[in-house]
């Protein structure tokens, strides 16, 4: 009596509050990811210097060459910057995309899982026991 | 089947319960544990097969395995089919585990009661529930808590006590509680209650040790649950501080509290730290004068608030615009002793400013703050103008520490620059907020020293750091002395304490008698009078005194608020007042030495203020205050108490009335813990003009004699907790103090091998000829010098007299003292 009250809301809950729970997981993977790979901080400072290492165009029109020297460091940093942003924005969405695509798969095993269950142990006992 | 088990049966909760009955808990985790086990060795040897079947060399090896991949094949399939299901049912019991004091509003009102009081009412056998708490796992923890074994719980069933039937009215939220069915305990079962208090616990102690195991349990599921946000957001995302610039000179000198341990490893702050915190963060987003200056008193309470600043921005926490900050603590210490010029110093300051203002993300906490501004003003320097740009800009937050006398002195009179600051005054921890940091650290040292905490234990730390060490800063000294008491427990063997063991620790640092006392302790206190007796001869109503102090104060009853005890002593010279100061030292403190005399005839004149308590503007340390200071638990002997200044008298009625005083600085000093006996000559001729018409002198007589006399003020013999009159010493007194002293001569000459004989006839001689009307029993010891120790040392020079022998003194009419000496071989 006592294992048929536990399995009978054991089901209640799998197939009910389970599933809202599975996607408030997910929620949270998600912003962690987000979060992780600051993905937000990426996207406001793409172009960015790197560190903040600029220089301040101290030059004029009769000193362009010092001008030139502060715009070219500038544009380097700033392509540093780029491309290590862009990594990280690649490597963070490919997992957001990952993490989108396994939530269909991670249900639906879900939804199988008990049954899942039951038939990897009555395919264990036929290994074991049949000739 | 009774209403309470039908109670149960409704509650949504009854599954999970019935599950945790059925497969504890621990039991659950366990076989977790070796199927996890079992499942990866029979993937490796499935692998081993695999490799086997293309791997000639391999296959001849495990070639038996070919014969059996069935079989491991069908022990992996059964394995990982148990371990779903155990894995399935411990999820679905972690998320029917709710909680009761981290998270109250989980429970709904179909869950009828806590997780907690469930797992309790599940234990019912008999519809009693008191019996029930005691079978259930966390009712032992609980008792085990309270320093309460199984088997004293057990003879408290086995007495007749009133049963408790139903469950109670839920006090607060839709389900009952812990709190309210402990409550419902103590209600409905008044010998449980009193069964308590002759346990030693009071209601506050049960009650809080039942909210300590339920928050140590929940805590621990809380940090198990990794999946939560607030577990996964401890994680600091990549990159965040690309955007922002490097600080490689502002590194030089300061620390990165995101990266600091204390930081990560720190709990929860208190409700009043979180109002402060709430305050600091409110400051530090403003648009403008986004800078704070945290004053408090002396200890680590500022530094602190800045460490739950750290920690809310670690976790993410924080207000928007705080989210990718980084606080940095500058040591203004190390910084000061590296410049040793302005300039060098002012290029150093603006470079760690300028590298902080540039890298767009720092809050530079700047820790004693007025010691730099004093530093850089020595070496000619004005900070505060120097930084002034700093502190407008809106890239970089300042946080200053501050300690509030150093704030009155050096910041407050600097409107320019108290202008860029907003202030936040942090007030100290209230008892209970420390007690609550005390509960949450202590798994930590249980943990780390193998020790086991009662709650009264942890109470006691809390009342003792407030009660026998009030000179220090309350967080730090509670903290302190848990710290402390690990070690010691270690080193003494102990495994549990309790408060007894922590009476005995604090016994130890501060020489008061504390703990439970045992029969032997009683009696020593019972026989207090005969003890005291025995080296002050006669006064009979000053011990009476002394002895009823030491009892108030050793039973606990005393005013925490005062010192444990003061008394005037009257009388005329030479009739134990001095005597009396040491035996209470030796009786309460353990030994004479822990009686310290001040000489207050020496108190007179301009100066005497400054030389007692220490002056401000000749930075000169007063005697008293460094004596209390140093020597905190003692008797301070206030000799001829009425020849100092009338202001120095002044000073002393805070001192007996509230065991504190100010010294030349202002600063606290604390005699919470000290005796004060003042001695006085004042009234000694009243004394023998009483005594010389046959009557007794009472101390109400002497007292309006001497506040007429204008000696001592009615305020300040008010507050003394007796005013003792000594009786000059009649003839039979005076021979029992000569038999003392010759004694204590005699001891002496033994540790030398050689004994005197303390005759009646000696005694006698020494009494008569040594004491005096005026000065009573002093000059006795001048006579037994003058007459019998120099004899003694004569026929020691002569060798007359050695070791192994015998002397006696003997009447003779030639000799100048009467006495001659009479050598004897033993």
């Amino acid at each position: 009596m006592r294992v048929a009250i536990i399995i009978f809301n054991y089901f209640i809950w799998h197939y009910g509050q389970a599933l809202k729970s599975l996607l408030v997981l997910y929620r949270n993977f998600f912003q962690f990811s987000f979060n992780f790979f600051s993905l937000s901080l990426m996207f406001r400072t793409w172009i960015s210097p790197w560190r903040r290492l600029d220089l301040d165009y101290q030059g004029n029109i009769f000193n362009a060459g010092q001008w030139f020297e502060a715009f070219v460091v500038n544009i380097l940093m700033r392509l540093v910057g780029f491309l290590i942003r862009t990594i990280i924005i690649i490597v963070g969405l490919g997992v957001l995309v990952l993490l989108s695509l396994s939530l269909p798969l991670v249900l639906l095993s879900w939804l199988v899982l008990p049954f899942g269950v039951v038939v990897a142990f009555l395919v264990g006992l036929g290994l074991l026991f049949l000739p | 089947m009774s209403e309470l088990k039908n109670q149960i049966k409704q509650s949504c909760l009854y599954p999970v319960l019935l599950l945790d009955d059925l497969i504890t808990e621990r039991f659950r985790r366990l076989l977790l544990h070796l199927l996890r086990y079992i499942i990866f060795i029979l993937v490796l040897i499935f692998v081993v097969y695999q490799v086997s079947t293309y791997w000639s060399p391999v296959a001849g090896f495990w070639l038996f395995l070919i014969q059996i991949k069935n079989k491991i094949l069908g022990l992996l399939f059964i394995n990982l089919s148990l371990f779903g299901i155990v894995y399935l049912l411990e999820l679905y019991f972690s998320a029917r585990y709710y909680f009761e004091l981290i998270a109250q509003n989980r429970y709904q009102a179909i869950d009828s009661y806590t997780f907690s009081v469930g797992r309790i009412l599940f234990q019912l056998k008999d519809d009693d529930l008191l019996a029930s708490f005691g079978r259930a796992k966390l009712g032992r923890a609980i008792l085990r808590r309270l320093g309460l074994s199984q088997a004293v719980w057990q003879t408290f069933l086995a007495t007749p006590y009133t049963q408790v039937l139903s469950l109670p009215v839920p006090k607060i939220g839709p389900v009952v509680k812990m709190s309210d069915l402990m409550e419902h305990f103590l209600l409905s079962s008044p010998e449980f209650k009193t069964w308590l208090l002759a346990s030693g616990i009071k209601e506050a102690d049960f009650l809080g040790a039942v909210n300590w195991v339920i928050l140590q349990l929940e805590t621990r599921e809380l940090s198990r649950r990794w999946w939560l946000p607030e577990n996964l957001l401890r994680r600091p995302g990549i990159g965040q501080d690309w955007v922002y610039g490097e600080t490689y000179n502002l590194d030089l000198w300061s620390r990165d509290l995101l990266k600091d341990e204390i930081v990560s490893s720190l709990q929860s702050a208190s409700n009043s730290r979180q109002k402060e915190l709430q305050q600091l963060e409110n400051i530090l987003v403003r648009s403008r004068e986004d800078n704070a200056l945290i004053i408090g008193s002396a200890g680590p309470d500022k530094l602190d608030l800045v460490y739950h600043l750290a920690r809310s921005i670690y976790l993410g926490k924080t207000l928007g615009p705080l989210r990718d900050r980084r606080p940095v603590l500058l040591e203004s210490a190390k910084f000061i002793s590296a410049f040793k010029d302005k300039n060098t110093f002012e290029q150093g300051i603006l470079k760690i400013f300028s590298d902080a203002a540039r890298a767009g993300n720092i809050i530079l906490v700047i820790d004693d703050f007025p010691n730099l501004l004093a530093s850089a003003k020595i070496l000619g320097s004005n900070l505060a103008l120097l930084i002034d740009p700093f502190l407008t800009a809106p890239e970089l937050q300042v946080i200053g520490l501050v300690d509030l006398d150093h704030f009155h002195d050096q910041i407050e009179n600097q409107v320019g620059l108290l202008s860029r600051f907003e202030k936040i005054k942090i007030e100290a921890l209230s008892s209970a907020e420390l007690a609550e940091l005390l509960l949450r650290q202590v798994s930590q040292i249980e943990t780390d020293y193998h020790l086991f905490f009662t709650y009264q234990a942890i109470m006691e730390i809390n009342h003792s750091a407030e009660y026998y060490f009030p000179d220090s800063i309350s967080s730090d000294k509670t903290m302190d002395l848990l710290l402390e008491i690990a070690p010691w427990a270690k080193q003494n063997n102990l495994t549990t304490l309790g408060q007894a063991e922590v009476l005995s620790f604090i016994q130890s640092k501060t020489n008061i008698p504390l703990g439970v006392m045992n029969s032997e302790d009683k009696t020593q206190l019972n026989q207090l009078e005969a003890t005291l007796s025995a080296r002050v001869i006669g006064q009979t109503e000053a011990i009476k005194s002394v002895a009823n102090a030491i009892r108030r104060a050793r039973v606990g009853i005393r005013n925490p608020n005062r010192p444990i005890g003061s008394f005037l002593f009257l009388g005329p010279t030479g009739v134990g007042k001095t005597e009396t100061a040491k035996a209470l030292a030796a009786a309460f403190f353990g030994q004479e030495e822990e009686m310290r005399r001040l000489d207050m005839s020496e108190f007179q004149g301009a100066d005497a203020i400054a030389r007692l308590i220490g002056s401000y503007t000749s930075g000169q340390a007063g005697l008293l205050s460094s004596l209390i200071r140093e020597h905190p638990y003692g008797v301070v002997l206030l000799d001829e108490f009425e020849k100092t200044s009338p202001e120095i008298l002044n000073l002393f009625l805070p001192v007996f009335d509230e065991g504190v005083f100010a010294d030349g600085s202002g600063k606290k000093v604390f005699a919470k813990n000290t005796i004060f006996i003042a001695t006085s000559n004042a009234g000694s001729d009243l004394i023998w003009q009483l005594v010389s018409a046959g009557k007794t002198p009472q101390a109400t007589e002497l007292v309006e004699a001497i506040v007429s006399q204008g000696i001592f003020k009615p305020e300040l013999l008010n507050r003394f907790d007796a005013v003792v009159v000594y009786q000059p010493l009649a003839e039979a007194e005076l021979i029992q103090v000569a038999r003392l002293m010759l004694k204590k001569l005699a001891t002496r000459l033994e540790a030398k091998g050689i004994v005197l004989g303390v005759t009646d006839f000696l005694v006698t001689a020494v009494a008569q000829n040594g004491a005096n009307k005026v000065f009573g029993a002093r000059p006795m010891q001048r006579y037994i010098q003058d007459n019998i120790e120099q004899s003694i040392a004569d026929l020691l020079i002569n060798d007359t007299l050695s070791q192994g022998m015998k002397v006696y003194f003997e009447a003779d009419s030639n000799s100048g003292s009467g006495l001659a000496p009479r050598i004897e071989k033993m």
